[in-house]
């Protein structure tokens, strides 16, 4: 086979590939990038602007991930988390005043204050542990991501991953 | 209760405001790049059509007419292509052409600007036309429009035909001219570079000043202009400077094959600090910022930077100067020739779009292109 003959038979698969529907995308994805920036930061505040900066930063571009939703999901987490280290990175040490004024909008009252408190608690938990393990739980519990896809994203092998995360849950746990 | 149920019930559903908040922001802003191309082609296609009918006009008129195998064979500087929105192309090159539709061999020869959509019309017409001497024609196969994907049909094979696309990069120095390498620009723009200590990691990048990078460059702040994100110039720049020069770190330049998506994250991204900054649309908006910035080093195309060749100062990469001998023979480095292919899209069931295929040098790197629709550009991923 020719080579112009591979690249016009390559084309042909890429056409025949089916499209991403973004919508759907989007249903998937909000939750786990959003819950994926609680985890992270430990707190509400701030988590939605990034996960709107996170997903307009990838839609400007999606056209080039229309037949590969994978190669997307993959990107998308790339880019959550550049623009979590950036935001971490810039981040004051003061509270800002708006983090008084959460607001929630599912579940009672009791829920949520519960829900946040635990996020705090979490918080503190994790504030002294290296990045990358705060990175894993974040991808892990907030984000709802395999081992598998963790591994993907960081470039830790799959075991690894598991191992890491199995260590962690037992040292938060005996802390909870 | 499994063991780690308290973590998973920290997890909440956003609040539906935001989501649909988001949503509808999301909506508005579309695709981006298709739509901002298709604007491009809405505007520019019928300046093209007018253009080419009076230019044709005048061309039968005067009698001094030459052949336009004859202009397609003789690689000018206008005839480079010009693939980005800042480019100088519709003056040279899409003017020359004698009509419209016989205007198709010729836009093809002088490249094919993104904007351009290729209509089965144009195809026909492309066949009928004579052969210039010693040329072949590999057969067209074109689908019948509404009918399922067929073959790719080939409307050029000689890359010298087609066009190149090719990137300069300029500056005006105080004291002396700079010899870059796409290393040092690597070096300068990239977001995140290897550790020295550990290349397997990566550090934000520090270099502030040229010196801090090489010595022997000026000690002067980094700041480079260069193409727009999303722009096919930029991602020319990406494949011709980044990528080379992050290919130097072989524990990186694995990646390629084996992680694409990993190699893209550590080779295209860029410092967001200021240091590159995109110029802006437009031929003499993107000069005037030049003329306005005289310690940057700019990067752009190599049309513009011809037309502006006096005011934009001398190319500062090392190696063969840019001109029409040195593009057009492969020995300068940033540039690379055009394939030009055409078939329908799955999804275009009344029209045929055109597949323009970037391709560097060497046989077999047919890595990606571009599939041209009716929706505007789309970069196919590898």
């Amino acid at each position: 086979m020719s080579r112009v003959q591979k690249e016009a038979s390559r084309l042909r698969e890429w056409f025949l590939r089916p499209e991403v529907d973004w919508d759907s995308v989007y249903t998937e994805q909000l939750p786990r990038i959003y819950n994926y920036f609680r985890f992270r930061l430990g707190r509400e505040t701030d988590v939605e602007e990034l996960t709107s900066r996170t997903f307009e930063k990838a839609w400007r571009a999606r056209d080039l991930y229309r037949h590969d939703l994978a190669g997307f999901n993959t990107w998308l987490f790339r880019i959550a988390h550049n623009v979590g280290v950036d935001y971490l990175r810039n981040l004051r040490p003061q509270v800002p005043l708006e983090s008084a004024l959460e607001v929630v909008a599912d579940g009672t009252p009791e829920d949520e204050i519960s829900q946040s408190s635990d996020l705090s608690r979490l918080a503190l938990l994790t504030a002294n542990l290296p990045t990358r393990e705060q990175e894993l739980i974040a991808l892990k519990y907030g984000a709802a991501l395999t081992n598998r896809q963790i591994a993907r994203l960081t470039g830790i092998t799959e075991s690894n991953v598991g191992t890491i995360l199995h260590r962690l849950v037992q040292l938060l746990r005996s802390r909870w | 209760m499994r063991n780690d149920e308290f973590l998973h019930v920290l997890r909440r559903k956003p609040p539906a405001a935001f989501a649909a908040r988001l949503k509808s922001r999301l909506d508005l802003q579309g695709t981006g790049l298709g739509e901002r191309r298709l604007s491009v082609v809405r505007v520019l296609a019928p300046l093209f059509l007018v253009g080419g009918a009076v230019w044709a006009a005048a061309w039968f008129l005067s009698g001094e007419a030459e052949s336009p195998w004859k202009e397609m064979n003789s690689l000018t500087e206008a005839s480079l292509i010009a693939a980005d929105e800042t480019s100088i192309s519709p003056q040279s090159s899409t003017a020359r052409a004698p009509s419209s539709i016989a205007a198709a061999p010729a836009n093809f020869g002088s490249g094919l600007v993104e904007s351009h959509k290729v209509l089965p019309n144009q195809i026909e017409d492309v066949a009928a036309m004579p052969l210039p001497p010693g040329e072949a024609r590999l057969p067209l196969e074109f689908p019948v429009p509404g009918e399922p994907v067929g073959g790719v049909a080939i409307l050029a094979r000689d890359l010298d035909r087609v066009g190149h696309v090719a990137l300069v990069v300029s500056g005006r120095s105080a004291s002396r001219p700079m010899s870059l390498s796409a290393r040092h620009l690597y070096l300068a723009l990239a977001r995140n570079l290897p550790d020295p200590v550990n290349p397997r990691h990566s550090i934000p990048n520090p270099h502030r000043m040229w010196s801090s990078i090489d010595p022997a460059l000026e000690a002067t702040p980094i700041s480079v202009k260069g193409p727009a994100q999303g722009s096919t110039l930029f991602n020319v720049f990406l494949d011709l400077i980044m990528e080379e020069g992050c290919d130097y770190w072989p524990s990186i330049r694995v990646l390629k094959s084996r992680d694409t998506l990993q190699y893209r994250d550590l080779c295209h991204a860029l410092r967001e600090d200021g240091v590159y900054s995109p110029l802006p649309a437009g031929n003499l908006a993107a000069v005037d910022a030049v003329l306005s910035n005289p310690g940057a080093v700019t990067i752009l195309s190599y049309p513009l930077f011809a037309a502006n060749r006096a005011a934009l100062g001398p190319s500062l990469l090392a190696g063969a100067s840019p001109d029409p001998e040195t593009i057009s023979s492969g020995r300068y480095g940033t540039s690379r020739p055009v394939l030009v292919y055409a078939g329908t899209g799955q999804t275009l069931s009344d029209e045929i779009g055109a597949i323009l295929i970037r391709s560097r040098q060497s046989p077999g790197h047919l890595a990606y292109g571009y599939l041209v629709t009716n929706s505007g550009l789309v970069e196919i991923s590898e």
